[in-house]
């Protein structure tokens, strides 16, 4: 029995018995890959993943399309439909007026990435950073399969999620903060699960740590009210004596195992608020990011927390902000969600690179699908609405070992279907691991009898991403 | 610290010379390396070779066999996983597996012995071994034992010493019960010198109430229950009749056997009780989507793709899913197969999209035992009030009766009667009428408000159409046709009743079947009797009910007509009604049979409504309409539970390609996969005979399967491990013999499942200590081999009850609704769409887990952390982490917090001059060694040193949850307690069975 081989695979499979994250993350990124597989040299370290719920327009924010105008109010034709589904909302409607954008498009940066004008100033401004995928496409048509889908690589619930595939790959970079840490925005628009964070059946301390507004950013991380800090740390060291008596005579590593959680749980209590109070930013942050930042609760507040969490080494962090879900009156919450994110997306981008941290840290923003060419409703003047569309949206990266000021990929004349370089959910999920290191092949957890992988058994590194 | 897998191979790997195992040796390593492209897939499969068939192994294959018996040499897979040649190496160069020279040899040295071929050890069924011959017989108190020792003779391991009363008490009483047991329980126990005092103690704990909701717990994490819907909008339902129905069962000891048929198929017993009917819940568990844009095909299958997957991991410990979108790479289940089991489970009347709030088609109303006495009464009241009627018909009566205007019969709860008068409607207009209040009254009910898609109604109209072609007849609805309300139709001379919440999302709709005439008075009745749903809507043409075609069912939210919409005669521009209209009427109730036909002009009828109404029934009638409101009232705020049901006739069943529910395939029939013992000829062939033949005693898997999970409640994993997989993929039992004889004695029992209970853990292999050394450590880490007994962390339900329990909070109430305890403020709103959670108070606060409200995409808190199942699937097995939030949860949260300050309470007025030792020993159970009381008693001075210093602390500390601040106790003594009993409480010891 080759012992050493089975212990390397072991490790791959089950995550760390004994051995610290990092030592795993040694193995996975040297040889526990199999010697046939050059596993790839990580770009990025860490990932910043803005999630916008709801399914942001592509037609309205990224990809323009001038000629819409001729088509304005006239069904969209027969032959670009192509008999596929249309949701449930809009599969019963007689007429499928096309919407044309009616916001401003330019060109913006050296690069000339085509972006709304109106909308996203603030990312115009940085167009330079980005690279704007146009042909993302997903299975799934519905909010809930979708994000779902997009977070765990399936539909249906059960699956972990990237952020604890990449716990359970690649361990933490700081003991005293998790790998993995999500916060939300905006309390209206579609539902979040705590799937979306969850670790299906990899172990459960792999999930990801919701971080929340208010005094509270953790749950139970404050000590109760009465009980200070100079006291808890006394309850804890005679908490410690007691359950090393009890070690002592059961001998079991768990309870050894308790003792330093408990100390970790204590070190949190420390390094949270400490990382939470953003009293200590400079005013130029707050320029950077807008005023909205010094309020928690708040997408540029969430936004300067994930620069301040990848700063202390947190692999993932993932905003969620709500809202996207325009079936009606797209125009005006259209611009309010951009006027809540544009700058502090932006911010987060020209922050990170002028700490020197874009380069290692990638940056994503996206939502679970697209939205309809042709109008929910009634097409009027003044209000519209788009269905929800899973043929072609877009979303966009920047730093960690991206290619920057490019587009990828084209739809047709309607931004319906793809005409070129289409890029599947699980593509950007290979992508994301093969930038960190990994091979989206090999990162395996057995479970049920099968070997599974975040990309399913599907995934190809999107190349021309990649700088 | 060695690895439990690689601990296991070296110990199933086979010495030299000895004769190697298909199943032990072989199966593992073609199944993992091999199958993925030689196995059961054919979708995936290469050159054409199975491995996993015996028949294709061996076959010459142009002079290329695979296997050549006896001759490794002349096998061509021996000479494939030797080669080096990248072009030619098996497995390729670039499979994410390796053989590795052990692997290889074992294959090898299998040819050399024969290839011998077996089939998969869990897919045989299980013969009752022998007792095992063992160094120590006396050791053993029940078979169980002998197995273990046999084991534990061969890797020269002994049985640990009997653990010390105090703790074996605790332990199974933590395992029966969830609770520990009490200091003075556990003082009697010690000076019960009787023989068998063990054993009562055992009996006692098996007749607790408390049994039964321990026992149901890991059932509803495998049954994925909740109290929510789990996709998207994540309503509420209401499935708490179902977890009373669990409980009760394990209370009473349903044996396993009625206990499976009932949750499977209780529907399709003769004579179905209602408590069988409510056991169908299982298979209604699952998550449901209400999602306004989904395709209900969609969820139709994956509804069904659910019970399957669970059902097969329940009972048969499949891994069925994976044949949902191809034949499965390593258990020869094919795609078919799956297609199959499924149409078992898609035959039910459900429409595909869940009622945003509440339970979805099929539920059934499923009073409680108080209810069905209360329910009775007023069904007696009902009987009473018709019967007086009845004495009150003298011979004669039709003749005595004076009749008044016919227009005046049927008048209760009537909100609207349009004047006499024929209208006429040219197909090209309208009228309205306006929907103002009946009465003056500030508040009144408008008179057309119950007209909304939840509330019950009918209305009344005679019709006399021009033209059948279309035309909405009567509506009302927000602004126009599609909008939200209801109308009724013309389509092509059938009559359409639609109510409309959100268009086409949610739409209730429903046509006759038949046509109505042309130009001929014809009588309508539209009755609905609310809640949403399509069937709930009824129409009568000319007194009689119609049959109606259910088009849409689909609604899901209670969008209505906008508030003031007039009831609008004639229909819309787009779709006007052609032909007259009289008589209309509104009524806030379905009016009965009788009702209709006395409107529609049956003379019989309209005798009888005159005799009620207005002859001498007219002072008895008002009591039986107020019996029957009573009734209704009463009904309707009972509680409903969701069930399986048959449609009338059988589903078409299709594989669908790749899985997904648009890509038809092959058409199917029921049947169970061919690689278990076949459904019998006399089984019918539905669910009832699956769930029969589930627990035949010829089944190689149920038994097996049911009472591993049993052992892994009991010891922490199975004696196979993989709990949820008994494939070939899964692991191989840790005591095969063991599992096969208790499988077979669970049988032979009768499927007595407290009979298994209880020979666990009355074992002396349960009865041993947990305390582990060095050597142990080495030699077992996982202990697997039980030369110990088991020491785990307790599950995050009864880390909590235990805590309400020590602390004298818990309240002890068996079954009920969900309730719902602490939980840190707007988690819920936070992430839903706008739900609140709306906490509980007094007594609810302090139930069992197992009562708290399970929200599928907010789970509650402090359980998810410590590693509760999330109940969005059927989960089996066991997760148990040890993280740093577990640690803050148990110090910080509200419930633990506040159980610490009711444990000082409790301790300083029970025993003021010992409170610590008191306090240890009620939640260890046993007395403080010499060095702990002294970390105590010095903590505990630090403690009220800091409170001292700091009274207002003291009362912040006090105050925390909602039971009162108990005013006879000093305030800094009591906060000094309660952070010494907030220790006491997060103590290893306390949290862990051992």
């Amino acid at each position: 029995m080759n012992q050493h081989s089975f212990s390397r695979r072991h490790f791959l499979e089950k995550g760390t018995h004994g051995l610290g994250s990092a030592a795993l993350a040694s193995l996975l990124a040297q040889t526990a890959l199999g010697e046939s597989a050059q596993s790839p040299k990580p770009k990025a370290k860490r990932v910043i993943y803005l999630f916008q719920s709801g399914g942001p327009s592509q037609i309205d924010l990224f990809d323009h399309k001038p000629q819409l105008a001729k088509f304005h109010g006239k069904d969209v034709p027969e032959s670009i439909f192509n008999g596929q589904r249309k949701t449930g909302m809009t599969a019963g409607q007689t007429a499928f007026p096309v919407a044309r954008s009616t916001f401003n498009f330019k060109q913006a940066g050296q690069s000339g990435q085509s972006l709304n004008a109106d909308l996203l100033p603030h990312l115009s401004g940085i167009a330079d950073e980005i690279s704007v995928i146009r042909s993302m496409h997903t299975e799934a048509i519905n909010h809930d399969p979708a994000i779902t889908f997009f977070q765990t690589g399936f539909q249906l619930a059960g699956r972990p999620s990237i952020g604890s595939w990449l716990s359970y790959g690649l361990g933490s970079e700081n003991a005293n903060l998790p790998a993995f840490v999500a916060m939300t925005s905006n309390r209206s628009g579609q539902a979040l699960y705590d799937r979306l964070w969850g670790s299906g059946f990899l172990p459960s301390k792999h999930q990801g740590v919701r971080f929340r507004s208010g005094k509270n950013p953790v749950l139970y991380l404050n000590n109760p009210d009465g009980i200070s800090s100079d006291l808890r740390r006394s309850t804890l060291d005679h908490l410690a004596e007691l359950n090393r008596i009890h070690h002592q005579e059961f001998y079991d590593p768990e309870i050894e195992t308790r003792i330093a959680q408990y100390e970790m749980a204590f070190r949190m209590q420390m390094s949270v608020p400490e990382l939470t109070d953003v009293s200590d930013e400079p005013e130029s942050t707050f320029k950077l990011y807008g005023e909205d930042a010094r309020e928690p609760g708040t997408y540029a507040h969430n936004a300067l927390m994930a620069r301040r969490l990848s700063e202390r080494g947190v692999r993932f962090v993932q905003l969620f902000h709500r809202g996207w879900d325009t079936h009606g009156g797209l125009v005006k919450q259209l611009g309010q969600r951009c006027k809540e994110t544009d700058q502090a997306s932006a911010a987060l981008v020209t922050d990170l690179k002028q700490r020197g941290l874009l380069d290692d840290t990638l940056v994503i923003w996206g939502g679970e699908f697209g939205r309809t060419v042709y109008s929910q409703g009634n097409l009027t003047e003044k209000s519209f609405g788009r269905d929800h569309h899973p043929r072609c949206f877009s979303m966009w990266l920047a730093g960690g070992g991206i290619k920057q000021g490019q587009s990828i990929g084209r739809t047709d004349d309607y931004s319906y279907n793809i005409v070129k370089d289409p890029v599947s959910v699980h593509d950007l999920h290979a992508t994301i691991l093969h930038l960190l290191g990994i091979d989206h092949e090999r990162l395996t957890y057995k479970f049920q009898g099968r070997h599974y992988r975040l990309t399913d058994v599907h995934g190809r590194i999107i190349k021309d991403l990649l700088g | 610290m060695i690895s439990r897998p690689l601990l296991f191979l070296l110990i199933c790997l086979p010495t030299i010379g000895q004769e190697l195992s298909f199943n032990r040796d072989v199966l593992p390593i073609l199944s993992d390396t091999c199958f993925a492209c030689h196995g059961p897939d054919s979708a995936t499969r290469e050159a054409d070779l199975r491995l996993d068939l015996e028949a294709d192994a061996k076959a010459p294959r142009d002079g290329l066999p695979a296997i050549v018996p006896h001759h490794p040499e002349k096998s061509e897979l021996i000479d494939r996983i030797l080669h080096e040649d990248p072009e030619e190496m098996m497995p390729p160069s670039d499979f994410r597996r390796r053989l590795t020279p052990a692997e290889k040899e074992i294959l090898q040295k299998w040819i050399a012995q024969g290839a011998k071929w077996e089939k998969h050890w869990a897919f045989v069924k299980p013969a009752t071994p022998a007792l095992p011959k063992t160094s120590d017989p006396l050791w053993a108190k029940n078979p169980i034992d002998h197995f273990i020792l046999q084991t534990l003779d061969h890797e020269n391991l002994s049985p640990s010493p009997q653990a010390a009363p105090e703790k074996i008490l605790r332990r199974v009483a933590l395992d029966l019960n969830g609770i520990p047991p009490t200091p003075a329980e556990v003082a009697d126990f010690l000076v019960d010198d009787q023989p068998q005092a063990y054993e009562r103690a055992v009996a006692r704990l098996l007749a607790s109430p408390r049994y039964g909701e321990t026992m149901a717990l890991p059932w509803l994490e495998a049954a994925r229950f909740a109290d929510t819907d789990g996709y998207q909008y994540d309503g509420p339902r209401f499935m708490w009749r179902w977890r009373d129905w669990v409980i009760e069962a394990y209370n009473s000891n349903k044996p396993f056997e009625q206990f499976t048929i009932e949750q499977l198929a209780g529907d399709l017993l003769p004579n179905a009780t209602l408590d069988q009917k409510i056991a169908t819940g299982f298979n209604r568990n699952h998550r449901y989507n209400s999602e306004a844009g989904l395709v209900v095909e969609e969820f139709l299958l994956e509804n069904a793709v659910d019970r399957v997957d669970t059902t097969s991991t329940v009972w048969l410990g499949l891994t069925m899913g994976c044949a949902r979108c191809h034949d499965h790479k390593y258990d020869p289940l094919s795609q078919k197969n799956y297609y199959e089991m499924i149409a078992f489970f898609n035959n039910i009347p459900e429409f595909g999209r869940a009622v945003k709030a509440g339970n979805s088609e099929p539920y059934i109303v499923a009073p409680t035992k108080p209810q069905q006495a209360q329910l009775a009464d007023l069904d007696a009241k009902v009987a009473a009030a018709k019967a007086t009627l009845k004495s009150l018909k003298k011979p004669g009566w039709r003749e005595q009766l004076t009749l008044a205007e016919k227009t005046a019969l049927v008048t209760h709860q009537l909100s609207y009667q349009h004047p006499p008068e024929v209208l006429h409607f040219d197909g090209k207009s309208s009228s309205n009428i306006p929907g103002t209040p009946l009465s003056d009254k500030k508040k009144a009910p408008g008179r057309f408000d119950s007209l909304s898609p939840v509330d019950r109604y009918s209305l009344s109209l005679w019709i006399k159409p021009h033209d059948l072609t279309s035309g909405t007849i009567v509506s009302r609805q927000s602004n126009g046709r599609l909008t939200p309300g209801f109308n009724l139709q013309l389509n092509d001379g059938h009559l359409r009743f639609n109510i409309i919440t959100n268009w086409i999302a949610g739409v209730a709709m429903v046509e006759t079947k038949e046509k109505i005439s042309v130009n001929e008075w014809t009588h309508l009745t539209l009755t609905f009797h609310g809640q949403l749903r399509a069937t709930n809507q009824h129409i009568f043409i000319n007194g009689k009910e119609a049959s109606l075609k259910i088009i849409h069912n689909t609604n899901s939210n209670t969008g209505s007509a906008k508030k003031g919409s007039p009831l609008r005669l004639g229909g819309y521009q787009d779709d006007y009604y052609h032909g007259d209209l009289r008589d209309l009427r509104v009524y806030r109730r379905p009016i009965n049979t009788r009702e209709i036909l006395t409107l529609s002009g049956d003379a019989q009828a309209e005798l009888q409504t005159a005799f009620l109404e207005q002859g001498p029934g007219s002072k008895a009638h008002p009591k039986l309409l107020a019996a029957e409101e009573k009734r209704e009232q009463f009904l309707r705020t009972l509680p409903t539970t969701m069930v399986m049901q048959e449609n009338a006739t059988e589903k078409k069943t299709f594989i669908r390609k790749r899985g997904l529910y648009n890509d038809y395939g092959e058409k199917v029939s029921r049947n169970v996969p061919e690689i278990l013992p076949p459904l019998p000829e006399s089984f019918p062939r539905n669910r009832l005979g699956l769930a029969r033949w589930l627990v035949s005693p010829d089944h190689p898997l149920t038994a097996r399967v049911t009472v591993n999970r049993y052992w892994q409640k009991y010891f922490g994993t199975g004696l196979v491990k993989t709990s949820e997989d008994f494939g070939v993929q899964g692991e191989k039992p840790s005591h095969p013999e063991l599992l096969d004889w208790l499988a077979t004695e669970f049988i032979r029992s009768g499927w007595d499942v407290k009979h298994l209970q209880r020979l666990i853990v009355t074992s002396a292999t349960y009865r041993q200590q947990s305390n582990l050394n060095p050597q142990l450590l080495e030699a077992d880490p996982h202990n697997r081999f039980l030369a110990r007994g088991p020491r785990q962390r307790l599950p995050a339900h009864v880390i909590r009850d235990q805590a309400l329990a020590v602390s004298g909070l818990l309240v002890e109430k068996i079954g009920g609704s969900s309730v719902n305890p602490y939980q840190p403020k707007n988690l819920w709103i936070e992430m839903s769409m706008g739900q609140k959670y709306k906490q509980s108070k007094g007594p609810d606060l302090f139930r069992r887990s197992l009562y708290t409200i399970w929200k599928r995409t907010v789970n509650p808190p402090s359980m998810a952390l410590l590693d509760a199942a999330d109940r969005e699937a059927c989960w089996v097995g066991t997760k148990r982490t040890n993280t740093p939030l577990q640690a803050l949860t148990l110090l910080n949260e509200t419930a633990f917090v506040e159980s610490a300050r009711k444990l000082a309470e409790r301790t300083l007025r029970e025993n003021p001059t010992d409170p610590i030792t008191h306090a240890f020993k009620i939640v260890t159970l046993r007395a403080p060694e010499p060095q702990e009381k002294e970390i105590l008693t010095s903590a505990l001075s630090t403690y009220l040193e800091s409170f001292k210093n700091d009274p207002k602390s003291a009362a912040a500390l006090s105050s925390i949850g909602e039971s009162p601040v108990p005013k006879d106790l000093d305030p800094i003594q009591l906060a000094a307690f309660t952070t010494l009993a907030n220790l006491l409480l997060n103590l290893d010891e306390v949290i862990t069975k051992e």
